[in-house]
C-alpha cells in the first residue's frame, strides 16, 4: 500500500483523519458539559482518542507543534477521564479552544510549527496544574529525560508525563522501529502503525533520527530509517516485541531511576486522594468573558469539501449504470454500422434512460446531510449565550436531510448569520424573560425538511420577535423606502421584509456578535445566488421565525432558452417571472419612453425594459419577411419613433444606401409581421425587476452549469456557460447582475417617480381592465380564465397522462399533479386529439390542479361585458364577447369543487377552528357589475357569511345607515356610478358610527397609486376581483382582528389608528 | 561512468533540446513549447462572449469543458480582424490548472530545437509587444519562429 503513496499523500490522510476525530469533538464536549461528571465512558475515552490519535500522528511527521497542543489536551482529558477533573464550563472551554486551535494547524500542517499556541498550551498545563496536590504541581512544566544506553537518542518530557506512563502497572518502553524494514517492506503505512501502537498502549513521544541515516551525498546506501517511540503499556517486555513484529532487541525497557522512581510514593498518594477542585484560575474567567477570542465563534464553520463520503450502495449503482452504459454503447456501434435503423432507435431510448439513471445517480453522491452545518450551531449558541449572558436551548430537527453538496458550502455563512439574529436580537435576557412570563431560558429551533422538491429550513426563537410597523417606520427613517411605498404595505409580513433592504438594521446598537452593519441583505445576497429566498414571520412578544427555502441542487438548474442576435442564452428558471409576445401593432401601446427610457406597462405596473442585444453590445437584427433575411436593424429603442411611422424613416433609410424599396409601397408593412412581434420575459431577482427584450423563446431545458475561465471573470452578467444538446456552448445570464449592468436600482423607486406619466397613459389607453388567458378545447370553442388565477402553464405530451385510480395525472416538478378536462363538468366540446397539450395550472383549496387545454393559448386585457345567464353551467360562470368570439369564462374552484368535492371539506374542516366566524357576521357588498356581484357573493356566502347587496356608493350608505350595527364589513367596488368606491369609503370614515367598520376595496386592476388613495382614506385591504383565495382569506382575518379589537374593549382608541 | 551519464542527463534536462508546436497568425509563426500543449482543435464551434475583453474571442466545448479561446492577433497588437471572422483552429494549452485555446489561422510543423539556440528577440518585431516572447529560433528551413511566453500571454490584465 505505501508503495504507491508518496510521503505527502500519507500526511493528507494523517490530516483528513485527524479532522475526522476532530469532527464531532464539540458536540460531545458540550454534552460532556451539560451532563458533568456523570456523562458516559465512551464518548469521554473518545475525545481522548481523538487527541491521543492526533499527537500519535503529529509526532511521526515531526508536527511538533500540533504534538505539543495535542499531547497536553490529552492529559487534561486523561484526567477528566479518571475523575481527577471535573468538566465545568471553563474546563470545556478551553478543550474547546484547544481543539479549534488543533483544526487550524492541522489545515496548514506545513506551517504548523510557526505558529503560536502558547496561550492554549498555557490555559491546559493550568488546568493540569491545578488539579494536581500542591507539591506535584510543578511536576508539569519539571522536564526529565529519559534514556538507554542503547538508544542514541534521549526523549526530554515532562515529569508528570513520565510518571503517567509508569503507574498503574504499566512500563516505559523506547521501541526501535525501523521505517524500511518495519513498515515500509512489510507494505504498512505509517498510519498502520501507529494504529498498532495506540491498540496496545499509549505513544508518549515520538523521536526519528535522521544523523543515523548519515549524508546524502555519501556512497553508502542507508539501510534504516530508525524511529524512536516513547511507549507506555502494560505489555510485558517480551511480549512487544512479538506484537509489533519487532526484534526484542530494539525493544528497551526505561529504568525507574531516570528521574521516575522519587516520584513513585507520591504517585500512589495522589492516585488515592480525593478528586481536586480545579485550581485557582477557575473564577478568572467569569470576570472577564471578553477574554474569550471572539473568532471562536466566526472560526471553524467553513464546510471544508477536498474530499467527500458516499455512501458504497450509491457507488455500486453508479458502477452498475457506467457498466450498462458501455453496453448501450456498443449496440449503438453495432446498430450504426448495421444501418438498422429500428435497432438504433432503441439504442438511443436506452442510452436515453441509462445517461438520466446515471445523472440521478450522480447527483446523489453530491447530497450531504444538513447535519454538516447544523452540528456546529450547538457551539455557536453556547459561545454566544454565555459571552451575553442569556440562557439558550437549541433544538434541532431533521438532521438527515440531504441536500447538494454546493448548497452545504453556501448556506453556513447565511444560517450562521441568522441563528446569530436570534440570539442576539431574538431572545431575551433571563431577567426580561422571567418579567414577560416567559421560561428564562429561550428556546432556538432549527428545522430541515423537504416540501414539493425544495428544502425548506426554518430557524425560529421564542424571543421579542419582529415588530413590522416598527420596522415600516424604521425604514422609512433610514430613507430606505418612500412614505408612499410604505403606506401600499398592507400586512406586517410585507414589511418584516424590509429588513432585508441594503443598510438595515433595527439593533439599537450594533454588536460585534450579529454583525458590524453585515445585516440581513447579505443573507439575501448569498441565498440569491443559489436560488434560494427568505421568509419572514413574527409576533411581537412571542418569537420570529426565518424560512429559507432553497433548491435540491445547483448543479442542474431548470433554465430557459432564448436567443438574441443569433446566439443562445440561458436564463435560470427560478428567475422567469413570465413570457410576454406583443404583437407588432401593439407596441405602441404597451411599451413607453419614461425620461429617456424604455418601459413595459404590464397590467398596469411599469417595468424597465431592457433589451438583451443592447446591453450586450450585440447586433440587432430583424427578419425580412419579402427576403426571407436577417438583416441589421438600427433601431435604438423599441419606443422610437421610427417603429410608428413608417414611410419617412424607411425612405431615409433607403436613402443612405440600403438598397430596399419605399416601404411605403408595401402591402404589408414589415413591423407589422409576425417575425416583429416583440418577445419579452419579464424576471425578477430580489427587489428586482424588469422585463427583457429578446428575439426569440425557445425552451425550458435543465442544464448543467459549468463555470467560465479567468479571463471572462469580469463579466458579472453571466452566471456560467453550459453546453446544449447540439455541443455547443450557450452563456447563462445572471439576472441581478445584467441588472446592474444596465444600472436599474433595487428598489421600485425609479418606476414610482415616473408613475405620474404612467397614471395617465394607463387610464388614457384602457381604464379597469380583466386579463384573461384564453384556450380552447376543441378547435370551435373559447374558454377564458382570469389570468392572476393561473399559477403556470406547461407544455405536456398527450403521453404524459397517466390514469391513477381513475384520475388523470401527471408527474410535474418531482410530484404528481392531478390533471382535468373542462368536458369532465361542463358541457364543451371535448379535448381535440393532438399529440401536444397544454395544461393550466391553478391553485385551488391549498393544492395545484391542472386544466387540460390544447395550444395556442392567448392572453387578452379588456373590459369585460360578462352574460352570466346564457352559458351558464357548472364550472363555467358566463360568457364574454372577445374579438369577434363568444368566450366562456371558466370557474376553476367551482368546476373542482364537482369534480372532488372532498377537496374542500378536507380545507374548510383545517381552516374552520381557530380563525372561524362563519355565520356571524354580515357583509354590504357594493357592486354594479352584476356578474361580479353574483361571484363575489357566492365565494363569501359559501364561507358562511351573510351577504347584502348593494348597486352602488349611494344605496349601500342608505342600508348602512338605516340599520348601523347590522353590518360589520363593507366589501365595495371603485368605479359605480352614483357614488364611487372612494367616496363611500370617506363617507363611512368620517363618521363616528362607522370608524372602525372595516371596509375592504376590490377592484379589477391595481394600481399602486389607487391602492395608496385607498389605503390613505382607510381601507382594510385592496384586493382584485375573482381572487377568491386571498379575498375569503382578508375577510377572515378582518374579522378575527376585530374580535379580539372588542373583546379588549374600546377605551384603546389608539389602537385602531395604529393598525393602518 | 556513471558520473558522465548524469551530467548529460543534467544538460538535457536544464539545457537540451525543447521541441515547439508551431501554428501562423497571418503570416508570423508563432511557436509554443510543446510541453503546456494538449491538443490541437480545428474549426472549433465558437460561441462568443459579448462584452468581454476585447482579445477573448469566445468559448468552446472541449469534451464538457469550457474552454477560453483568446485571440493572439488582438492581445499581440496585430492589425485587428472583425470579431465576426471565424476561427479556423485553437492550440489548447494548459496554463495553471485552466486549458485555454490559442487561435491561430493555420497549423504549422513541430520543430525541434536546442535549447541556447533560442535568441533574444529583437527589440523591433513589427507593431508586436516583445514581452510576450521568450525569444525567436530559426528553423532548418531558414523560417523565423517566435516562441511564445505564454505566462506573459495569459497574464490576467483586468487583475493589474
Amino acid at each position: 500500500m505505501s508503495d504507491d503513496l508518496s510521503l505527502d499523500d500519507i500526511l493528507i490522510m494523517y490530516v483528513q483523519e485527524s479532522k475526522e476525530h476532530l469532527e464531532n469533538i464539540e458536540n460531545d464536549l458540550l454534552n460532556l458539559e451539560r451532563e458533568g461528571i456523570d456523562s458516559d465512558d465512551e464518548s469521554i475515552n473518545k475525545m481522548f482518542r481523538a487527541a491521543h490519535s492526533i499527537k500519535g500522528g503529529s509526532g511521526f511527521w515531526g508536527l511538533d507543534t500540533i504534538k505539543n497542543l495535542s499531547h497536553k489536551t490529552e492529559n487534561v482529558l486523561d484526567m477528566i477521564r479518571k475523575r481527577q477533573m471535573e468538566p465545568s464550563p471553563h474546563v470545556v472551554s478551553i478543550i474547546l479552544r484547544a481543539f479549534d486551535r488543533l483544526g487550524e494547524l492541522l489545515n496548514d500542517p506545513h506551517n504548523s510549527n510557526t505558529m503560536d499556541i502558547s496561550a492554549e498550551a498555557a490555559d491546559l498545563e493550568n488546568l493540569t496544574a491545578g488539579s494536581l496536590p500542591e507539591g506535584e504541581k510543578k511536576s508539569v512544566t519539571r522536564k526529565v529525560v529519559l534514556d538507554h544506553p542503547a538508544v542514541p537518542v534521549e526523549f526530554e518530557v515532562s515529569e508528570f508525563d513520565a510518571r503517567i506512563g509508569s503507574q498503574d502497572g504499566r512500563n516505559l518502553y523506547i521501541l526501535e522501529f525501523d521505517l524500511l524494514k518495519d513498515v515500509h517492506r512489510r507494505k504498512k503505512s505509517p498510519l498502520d502503525f501507529l494504529n498498532t501502537l495506540n491498540e496496545n498502549g499509549t505513544i508518549v513521544d515520538i523521536i526519528y533520527d535522521l544523523s543515523v541515516m548519515g549524508d546524502l551525498d555519501s556512497d553508502t546506501i542507508f539501510s534504516r530509517f530508525p524511529v524512536f517511540v516513547l511507549f507506555s503499556t502494560i505489555i510485558e517486555s517480551d511480549l512487544i516485541g512479538t506484537l509489533m513484529g519487532l526484534d526484542p532487541k530494539y525493544v528497551h525497557p526505561v529504568s525507574d531511576e531516570a528521574g521516575n522512581g522519587e516520584t513513585d510514593s507520591e504517585t500512589q498518594e495522589h492516585a488515592s486522594s480525593p478528586k481536586q477542585e480545579p485550581g485557582e484560575d477557575i473564577p478568572r474567567k467569569k470576570q472577564s468573558p471578553d477574554q474569550a477570542p471572539p473568532r471562536s465563534s466566526a472560526r471553524g464553520l467553513k464546510v471544508q469539501s477536498d474530499s467527500l463520503r458516499v455512501q458504497v450502495h450509491v457507488l455500486d449503482k453508479l458502477i452498475n449504470r457506467a457498466g450498462e452504459l458501455v453496453l448501450a454503447r456498443n449496440q449503438l456501434l453495432q446498430s450504426f454500422a448495421g444501418g438498422d435503423k429500428s435497432s438504433l432507435k432503441a439504442a438511443c431510448q436506452r442510452i436515453d434512460a441509462i445517461t438520466s439513471e446515471l445523472q440521478e445517480s450522480i447527483m446523489l453522491t453530491r447530497m450531504q446531510p444538513i447535519n454538516n452545518i447544523f452540528s456546529k450551531f450547538p457551539r455557536v449558541i453556547r459561545d454566544m449565550s454565555q459571552q451575553l449572558g442569556k440562557r439558550i436551548e437549541l433544538r434541532i430537527e431533521g438532521r438527515e436531510v440531504e441536500v447538494d453538496k454546493t448548497i452545504i458550502e453556501g448556506l453556513s455563512d447565511p444560517l450562521t448569520h441568522l441563528v446569530r439574529n436570534s440570539v442576539d436580537h431574538g431572545i431575551e435576557m433571563p431577567e426580561e424573560r422571567q418579567k414577560n412570563g416567559k421560561p428564562e431560558t429561550g428556546v432556538i429551533s432549527l428545522k430541515a425538511f423537504h416540501e414539493s422538491g425544495q428544502i425548506i429550513i426554518e430557524i425560529s426563537d421564542d424571543g421579542r420577535g419582529m415588530d413590522g410597523s416598527h420596522i415600516g417606520a424604521r425604514a422609512l427613517e433610514k430613507g430606505l423606502i418612500s412614505a408612499e411605498y410604505l403606506q401600499t404595505m398592507t400586512t406586517d409580513k410585507e414589511k418584516l421584509n424590509l429588513i432585508m433592504l441594503p443598510g438595515f438594521t433595527t439593533a439599537e446598537s450594533i454588536t460585534d456578535i450579529s454583525g458590524r452593519g453585515v445585516g440581513m441583505d447579505v443573507v439575501k445576497t448569498n441565498l440569491d445566488k443559489m436560488g434560494g429566498y427568505l421568509e419572514f414571520d413574527s409576533q411581537p412578544g412571542k418569537g420570529s421565525m426565518v424560512r429559507v427555502k432553497l433548491p435540491l441542487t445547483l448543479a442542474i438548474i431548470p433554465s430557459l432558452l432564448v436567443s438574441s442576435s443569433g446566439e443562445r442564452f440561458a436564463l435560470p428558471q427560478v428567475n422567469v417571472g413570465e413570457l410576454l409576445r406583443i404583437p407588432a401593432a401593439e407596441v405602441r401601446e404597451k411599451v413607453k419612453k419614461v425620461s429617456g427610457a424604455d418601459v413595459l406597462i404590464l397590467r398596469g405596473e411599469l417595468i424597465p425594459l431592457l433589451q438583451l442585444n443592447n446591453l450586450l453590445d450585440l447586433q440587432r437584427i430583424y427578419f425580412d419577411p419579402r427576403t426571407g433575411e436577417f438583416r441589421p436593424d438600427r433601431r435604438g429603442k423599441l419606443s422610437d419613433e421610427r417603429l410608428l411611422q413608417d414611410t419617412v424613416s424607411c425612405q431615409a433609410d433607403a436613402g443612405k444606401g440600403e438598397n430596399i424599396p419605399a416601404y411605403s409601397s408595401m402591402p404589408q408593412d414589415r413591423r407589422n409581421h409576425p417575425r416583429s412581434d416583440v418577445n419579452i420575459v419579464v424576471l425578477q431577482a430580489g427587489f428586482l425587476r424588469y422585463a427583457l427584450v429578446v428575439d426569440d423563446v425557445h425552451d425550458t431545458v435543465e442544464i448543467v452549469v459549468k463555470p467560465l475561465g479567468r479571463h471572462i471573470n469580469q463579466c458579472p452578467f453571466y452566471a456560467g456557460a453550459t453546453i446544449m444538446g447540439d455541443g455547443r456552448v450557450a452563456l447563462i445570464l445572471d439576472v441581478p447582475g445584467l441588472g446592474r449592468l444596465a444600472r436599474l436600482k433595487e428598489t421600485t423607486d425609479p418606476v414610482r417617480a415616473i408613475q405620474h406619466e404612467a397614471e395617465e397613459t394607463g387610464r388614457g389607453t384602457g381604464g379597469v381592465n380583466q386579463s384573461l388567458l384564453i384556450f380552447h378545447n376543441g378547435p370551435g370553442e373559447y374558454c377564458g380564465a382570469p389570468l392572476h388565477q393561473v399559477l403556470r402553464v406547461e407544455q405536456i405530451r398527450v403521453d404524459a397522462i397517466e390514469m391513477t385510480s381513475n384520475r388523470k395525472v401527471i408527474r410535474y416538478r418531482g410530484g404528481v399533479l392531478s390533471v382535468f378536462a373542462l368536458e369532465e363538468v361542463a358541457e364543451v366540446e371535448k379535448i381535440a386529439q393532438c399529440s401536444e397539450l397544454v395544461v393550466i395550472i391553478f391553485e385551488v383549496a391549498g393544492r395545484e390542479v391542472g386544466l387540460l387545454a390544447v395550444p395556442p393559448l392567448d392572453v387578452i386585457e379588456q373590459r369585460l361585458v360578462i352574460d352570466e345567464k346564457t352559458l351558464r353551467q357548472p364550472g363555467i360562470c358566463g360568457s364574454t364577447i372577445i374579438g369577434d368570439r363568444t368566450t366562456m369564462i371558466v370557474d376553476i374552484v367551482e368546476f373542482i369543487r364537482t369534480v372532488n368535492p372532498s377537496w374542500f371539506e378536507q380545507s374548510a374542516q383545517a381552516r374552520v377552528p381557530g380563525d372561524g366566524v362563519p355565520g356571524k357576521g354580515t357583509i354590504l357588498l357594493v357592486e354594479d357589475s352584476t356578474f361580479f356581484r353574483t361571484q363575489v357573493k357566492r365565494f363569501i356566502e359559501d364561507e358562511g357569511f351573510s351577504v347584502r347587496e348593494a348597486e352602488n356608493g349611494k344605496e349601500a350608505w342608505k342600508m348602512l345607515a338605516g340599520s348601523p350595527g347590522n353590518i360589520e364589513m363593507v366589501i365595495t367596488d371603485i368605479e359605480m356610478p352614483e357614488m364611487d368606491g372612494f367616496e363611500l369609503l370617506e363617507q363611512i370614515k368620517n363618521d363616528n358610527r362607522f370608524i372602525h367598520l372595516p371596509v375592504i376595496v376590490l377592484t379589477t386592476l391595481a394600481e399602486e397609486a389607487e391602492i395608496a388613495r385607498g389605503k390613505n382614506l382607510g381601507a382594510a385591504a385592496y384586493l382584485i376581483k375573482l381572487d377568491r383565495e386571498r379575498l375569503v382569506r382578508n375577510i377572515k382575518e378582518i374579522f378575527k382582528e376585530n374580535q379580539t379589537y372588542r373583546q379588549q374593549e374600546d377605551p384603546v382608541a389608539g389602537e385602531a389608528t395604529n393598525r393602518e | 561512468m556513471r558520473m558522465e551519464q548524469t551530467n548529460r542527463n543534467k544538460k538535457e534536462g536544464a539545457g537540451g533540446t525543447k521541441r515547439f508546436a508551431t501554428f501562423f497568425i497571418d503570416e508570423t509563426l508563432l511557436g509554443v513549447d510543446i510541453r503546456m500543449v494538449r491538443e490541437i482543435n480545428e474549426e472549433p464551434a465558437v460561441t462568443r462572449v459579448p462584452l468581454a475583453t476585447k482579445y477573448v474571442k469566445g468559448i468552446m466545448n472541449l469534451r464538457g469543458q469550457i474552454i477560453t479561446i483568446i485571440d493572439l492577433r488582438r492581445k499581440m497588437g496585430f492589425a485587428s480582424s472583425p470579431q465576426t471572422e471565424p476561427c479556423n483552429g485553437v492550440v489548447i494549452v494548459n496554463w495553471h490548472n485552466e486549458q485555454i485555446g490559442l487561435m491561430f489561422d493555420r497549423i504549422g510543423d513541430v520543430i525541434e530545437s536546442p535549447e541556447i539556440d533560442i535568441e533574444r528577440p529583437p527589440s523591433n518585431i513589427s507593431g508586436v509587444n516583445g514581452e510576450l516572447f521568450q525569444g525567436v529560433l530559426r528553423t532548418d528551413k531558414n523560417k523565423i519562429v517566435a516562441v511564445l511566453d505564454i505566462d506573459s500571454v495569459l497574464a490576467d490584465e483586468t487583475s493589474s
